[in-house]
């Protein structure tokens, strides 16, 4: 079955957008190649002097490069750093992340939205990260964001998708990929994403924060892709009362 | 000049000079100078001024 993910002018066959943030580099390729992801985001940060490894030597060339755009606390810090990442030759995807809140890491809706316009104008692909909020989505879609990534819990909680009811309805009424971003821990809280109809998950600290990385990488991909063909399967209804059994009633004993 | 935030003293020579003196990688760098952006050919067109104010990123690990 052909179930290609269409996103910023490019085919994906993974729903599976990984986090680079907390590995080792080494343990990047390796999250990188186990969980089957095709995207994958980073960090613009200063350069240290002196010889080293770049991260970039361990992604593996065929991945797509989303810069984020962490550190920003307003649409304007959030755009320079966009325009740097891209003067750095990885393409045009941008995910727009904006927060002053060092607490909660609660993204600042109004700012995201400021920095999407300004940015799709200029040609990027826009990956807005958001408190799900069907009006601020609406407003995202206007401003020609490519897709729409609600948090599901705060970031690196690993608490999963407590912004649910919220996320339905985003995926019911923005005709935008909606990409649930941050708070995800588990395959299971995945999987349920994918189920309700979202395009992709990312995930960073679930797989960081495992005991084992890689092989929850692979898990992660089972359950991207499990909650995908449910999804596509259309799952069955759910009795509001009662129960009907799955085997037949008569046929034997009760002769 | 000012790099990454702390005086750097001195330099005479080109961007790409400099870069490669410090042990830079220059093919995994951009470089904002005064708020303006430099991408890697550009480097060895730029001749470092002593009021430069150099900014020198480039990726990592982030989600």
């Amino acid at each position: 079955m052909d179930d290609i993910f269409e996103l910023g002018g490019k085919a994906f066959a993974s729903r599976f957008i990984l986090g680079s943030g907390k590995f080792s580099l080494p343990l990047v390729q390796a999250v990188t190649e186990q969980g089957g992801a095709q995207m994958i985001t980073l960090a613009l940060r200063r350069a240290n002097a002196g010889g080293q490894e770049n991260i970039l030597d361990f992604i593996p060339p065929d991945v797509t490069i989303i810069p984020n755009t962490s550190g920003a606390r307003d649409a304007e810090e959030a755009v320079r750093i966009a325009r740097l990442a891209r003067a750095l030759g990885c393409g045009d995807f941008v995910k727009v992340e904006i927060m002053r809140d060092t607490r909660y890491l609660l993204p600042e809706n109004a700012e995201t939205i400021h920095a999407t316009e300004i940015l799709a104008t200029e040609g990027f692909a826009v990956l807005p990260y958001v408190y799900p909020d069907l009006a601020v989505a609406r407003a995202l879609k206007a401003a020609g964001a490519a897709a729409v990534m609600p948090l599901g819990a705060p970031i690196g909680s690993n608490k999963g998708l407590l912004t649910r009811e919220f996320i339905e309805i985003l995926v019911r009424e923005i005709d935008l990929p909606i990409l649930v971003d941050a708070g995800i821990g588990r395959p299971s809280h995945a999987c349920e994403a994918m189920e309700l109809g979202c395009a992709a998950v990312m995930c960073n600290t679930a797989v960081a924060t495992a005991g084992d990385p890689a092989v929850m990488a692979r898990a992660f991909k089972l359950a991207i892709e499990a909650g995908r063909a449910a999804y596509l399967a259309r799952p069955g209804r759910v009795l509001e009362h009662g129960a009907e059994a799955s085997s037949p009633l008569t046929g034997f004993l009760d002769e | 000049m000012i790099v990454n935030g702390k005086p750097a003293g001195e330099f005479a020579g080109t961007l790409l000079e400099y870069l490669l003196q410090h042990g830079y990688r220059e093919d995994c760098v951009v470089v904002e100078r005064g708020g303006e952006i430099i991408v890697r050919e550009q480097f060895s067109d730029v001749v470092l001024q002593r009021n430069d104010e150099l900014n020198i990123l480039h990726f990592m690990g982030g989600g």
